[in-house]
């Protein structure tokens, strides 16, 4: 079983998202809503993968992510960053600190699946 | 930032506002050796981007502003 | 029906809340920037969540962003806020709230909801002034899942212009990617309205072709007129047609918008379709499209200026995930070499070993046009802006969301731990007298005092968070009675005051339906209309005012108009017609106690049952509901100047402490307070006097009664040796209640009988425990 933590500060996308990860089977699922809970969690356990959303209360996606890769247990994990900005300058700004690829809400559930997948390297 | 204009160059930098069209019309019109220098340019107002593509000026480095560069350099080039 | 759905529907209601409630604050107090952001806000997540779910709620998508846009005009002061740009918005928000009401029945939105989304998506951005919905200017060809190769039409005829050159690294920019193509000719008057045509252009996320030319052939350089713009843009994007269009919607008939493949993107010849998706009807990616999509990514990665600190991040934390990849992909082979170029690089210090070993995996790029990487600068790191602030809300009281059954359950549990605490001091007696611990006694009640004190203050605070203001009520009036003012014709104030005041729940929401009848009473019937007003001398703006507050251990709410009045000639004459008052009480009866008779039953003020007042619930209906909790209504008027509704309520739920009994199975409550003793009575000492049964008791006659006679249960068939009695004494007299058993005190919410059962004689409430089982209590003053 893969460890992914959805980051999200909408219960409904984060629903979203466990559905479609629990139908493709293969991942154990946790939940934070904002960047703070976020950090907490990916720093106490060890994630094989982390979706994180860009616009957040509290800690937005960009700065979670930017703390995470300054810590040695989790500057290698996989991380998608979702927004719902399709503008380059934030595309930029999500690889600028240190995510690993980038997607646009609303993300089709096909291609949520296939790059958690992918991302943690499940066997087929 | 205002167009700096000499004897031999005419110097964009940073951002150049819509009022400075007309005085680097005019300085294109009586330097027609000078040498226009965008390197520093970030943004230019679409009236001074005519001006450019209108006048067709001896240019000097390529601009460092990657939307530049990569799209409005080639064509300024070989319009 | 699916959890996600139900999430769904319970969020978006809270937004359709959160935006009338602030749409109405900003119609009295227009320039309030918070509020206009936080309409905003909600309106924009409203669309979003409403995204997850198309097609299917693609209209609700479509109103919440027409709903996005016209705000968003709004907040950056492009658009005043004004009386019908409020109505307009609310009116969006009735048919979402509407349209959320069908879903939860039928879990899909009606099949005319297509259609009416469009129009009223239409009616909002007709609101801005603008352009409609691009769906328009491009035709039928866009719209969702269509980004699947269809050919562009001809009004991409400028795309073929393109050099061959420019076209194929389009290509190969976009891949599988769908594609917007753009054509924008601004107006020559543009920059005279303050527009910077570049400026908008240079917006365009995802450009894979860009192009600029002019409309007319450039005059001489002595001709040109450097502000009359002459340029035309042409180019081609791989963002979503949504963001696109929003980016031009104030320029929208100077834009042409088409989708396009890479198909289009080929030079004219007859080459059959390349590229994974062009001309494939499939809608789902593949995996290996997925994946070339996240290698072509990794390499634009690469090419991105990375500062010290966050150097081997990337570069770590990309070998993780490509390597990931292509286990999953099952090119086990690549990934040892892919774990040797990652420590050549590092080693080097720079991303050339990763970029060299990646490019050609990607197809369609060749080595020689990928940038080139930059150098990590050995520098010390640059200070990340970004990272200084992180986005702080002010801590205001933290709300959580809870069940209420939750929150039922806990006092059903405190309710249990009150009972059973209290066999501790029969423990400690026992411990004295029967087993000769005097020690131990005493301990067991020195621990009982501090169990007790806790288990106290536990009921206090139960009770406490089941304390809801009143303000949940009153919220709605601020809409009713706008919406209801306006249509008929009238001029009225709403002024609402002590909306903080608390109360329990399940008294608050019976509060509900009575005063919302209340004040349509008075928007219908109180306040009369501007004319009969000024005839009267009154102002034309009536009044009405709701106040909430708390008197004692009672929470008053009272309603008061400035209307007509009650005339209490009219009630008199009204009771007597109906044969509610005799003469004698006509000629006797004062002003004050006739303006009462409206709440008599068979009254119903409700003559004109307009389909305003009327769900046909008249005045008595407000006095039974109220009593129902313990509560009552009075009512006062001056003719032709005022009314005056109070309504008064206790704060709290009742708390009754109930014997169980135990009957034909069932178990039953009787309240304590009328329970005297419990005893076991021997078949022989019960005899027959007359054709009652009866016992001795201490010296006196007892008359017993069979419960189950009394309440149609069929007779025990067990015949007993000793009966089980409970003596109580309801009104005044000891009576025996022969029962099955007994069994323990309990402390128990009353709760009104709902239903089918509602108004069933000989109970008064039922109550539910803590195992789930329901407990009705009997209501003995009526039953005997």
């Amino acid at each position: 079983m893969k460890k992914v933590l959805l980051v999200d500060d909408m219960k409904t996308v984060r629903l979203y998202t466990r559905q479609i990860l629990e139908a493709a089977g293969g991942f154990e699922i946790h939940e934070a809503s904002n960047g703070v809970e976020g950090l907490e969690k990916a720093l106490e356990s060890s994630f094989d993968l982390l979706l994180v959303d860009v616009n957040m209360p509290k800690m937005d996606g960009y700065t979670m992510v930017g703390e995470l890769r300054k810590d040695p247990s989790t500057l290698a994990i996989p991380i998608i960053m979702i927004s719902t900005e399709s503008k380059k300058m934030d595309r930029e700004k999500a690889y600028q600190v240190g995510a690993n690829y980038y997607l646009v809400k609303p993300v089709a559930p096909d291609v949520l699946r296939i790059v958690s997948q992918l991302a943690v390297g499940a066997v087929p | 930032m205002p167009i700096a204009l000499t004897d031999d160059r005419a110097v964009l930098s940073e951002t150049c506002v819509i009022e400075e069209a007309d005085s680097l019309l005019a300085w294109i019109k009586e330097h027609p050796g000078g040498v226009v220098d965008m390197e520093r340019c970030n943004h230019m107002h679409a009236a001074i981007l005519q001006v450019l593509l209108a006048a067709r000026p001896t240019f000097g480095s390529p601009p460092e502003d990657a939307f530049l560069k990569e799209h409005v350099w080639p064509l300024l080039r070989n319009p | 029906m699916n959890p996600l759905l139900g999430q769904f529907i319970l969020e978006a209601r809270d937004l359709l809340e959160e935006t009338s409630k602030g749409l109405l604050q900003l119609e009295s107090n227009p320039d309030n920037m918070p509020v206009i952001n936080g309409v905003f806000r909600a309106m924009h997540t409203l669309k979003g969540s409403s995204g997850l779910f198309e097609p299917d709620f693609l209209p609700l998508t479509k109103v919440a962003h027409a709903g996005e846009d016209l705000l968003d005009a709004v907040r950056n002061r492009e658009l005043p806020f004004s009386s019908k740009l409020t109505d307009l918005l609310l009116e969006s928000m009735d048919l979402i709230s509407q349209w959320l009401d069908e879903i939860e029945g039928a879990e899909k939105l009606p099949a005319a909801a297509l259609a009416d989304g469009v129009q009223f998506a239409a009616k909002l951005r007709a609101a801005l002034g603008k352009a409609p919905d691009v769906e328009e200017v491009v035709g039928k060809g866009v719209g969702k899942g269509d980004h699947e190769g269809k050919a562009a039409p001809s009004g991409v005829g400028w795309l073929s212009s393109m050099s061959a050159q420019k076209l194929a690294e389009a290509a190969k920019k976009g891949g599988s990617a769908a594609m917007t193509a753009l054509c924008y000719e601004p107006d020559p008057s543009a920059f005279f309205f303050g527009e910077d045509p570049f400026y908008l252009v240079r917006q365009i996320p995802e450009i894979i072709l860009f192009h600029m030319e002019a409309r007319e052939p450039w005059p001489a350089v002595d001709g040109l007129d450097p502000y009359q713009c002459n340029l035309r843009f042409m180019v081609v994007s791989c963002g979503p047609l949504a963001e696109l269009t929003h980016l031009f919607r104030y320029v929208g008939e100077q834009v042409q918008f088409t989708a396009v493949t890479v198909a289009d993107l080929r030079p004219p010849s007859p080459a059959p379709s390349g590229g994974a998706l062009s001309g494939s009807s499939s809608v789902s990616r593949t995996d290996s499209e997925v994946f070339q999509a996240i290698l072509a990514e990794q390499l634009f990665i690469l090419s991105l200026p990375c500062d010290a600190g966050c150097w081997r991040g990337r570069l770590v934390s990309m070998g993780k995930f490509l390597t990931n990849c292509f286990q999953r992909m099952g090119f086990t082979e690549a990934i040892a070499p892919l774990e040797k170029v990652i420590k050549e690089s590092e080693s080097v210090r720079n991303f050339e070993p990763v970029r060299v070993f990646l490019a050609p995996m990607v197809t369609g790029i060749p080595k020689k046009e990928t940038q080139k990487t930059s150098l990590p600068s050995l520098a010390p790191p640059v200070s990340q802006a970004e990272a200084a602030a992180p986005q702080a809300e002010p801590s205001a009281t933290k709300i959580l969301k809870i069940d209420q059954s939750r929150i039922d359950r806990m006092l059903d549990l405190v309710g249990e731990l009150v009972v059973a605490k209290n066999s501790l001091p029969f423990l400690a007696s026992r411990a004295e007298k029967e087993y000769h611990a005097r020690r131990l006694g005493q301990e067991i009640l020195e621990y009982y005092g501090v169990i007790n004190q806790l288990t106290e203050e536990l009921q206090a605070s139960v009770m406490q968070v089941r304390m809801l203001p009143v303000s949940s009520i009153f919220q709605r009036f601020p809409r009713l009675v706008r919406d209801i003012s306006r249509k008929l014709g009238k001029n009225i104030q709403l002024v609402m005051e002590g909306e903080e005041t608390e109360a329990d729940k399940n008294i608050i929401e019976v509060l509900s339906d009575p005063m919302i009848h209340l004040v349509r009473n008075s928007l219908d019937h109180g306040i009369e209309d501007p004319s009969a007003r000024r005839a009267a001398g009154k102002p034309e703006e009536g009044q009405i005012r709701l106040s909430a507050f708390q008197e004692g251990d009672r929470v008053i709410i009272e309603i008061r108009d400035d209307g007509k009045g009650v005339d209490p000639a009219v009630i008199k004459a009204k009771a007597y017609e109906k044969g509610l008052i005799d003469e004698e009480r006509v000629e006797n009866i004062t002003d004050q106690e006739a303006i009462q008779l409206i709440f008599a039953p068979g009254f119903s003020t409700a003559e004109q049952i307009s389909d305003l007042s009327g769900r046909g619930v008249g005045m008595d209906v407000v006095n039974t509901t109220l009593k129902r909790v313990g509560g009552r209504v009075f009512v006062n008027s001056v003719k032709g100047e005022w009314t005056l509704v109070r309504l008064e309520l206790p704060m709290t739920m009742a708390i009754t402490r109930v014997m169980l009994i135990e009957l034909a199975g069932a178990m039953y409550g009787v309240p304590l307070e009328i329970v005297v003793e419990t005893v076991r009575v021997e078949r022989s000492d019960i005899h027959r006097v007359k054709q009652q049964e009866a016992t001795v008791l201490r010296g006196r006659l007892l008359p017993l009664v069979r419960l189950r006679d009394l309440l149609g249960l069929s007779s025990d068939e067990n015949g007993r040796r000793e009966e089980a009695v409970l003596v109580v004494r309801p009104t005044g007299e000891e009576i025996g209640l022969i029962v099955d058993d007994f069994q323990k005190g309990m402390d128990i919410v009353l709760k009104p009988l709902e239903g089918i059962l509602t108004g069933l004689p000989g109970y008064s409430g039922g109550a539910l425990m803590g195992d789930g089982r329901v407990l009705l209590v009997l209501n003995l003053k009526e039953l005997l």
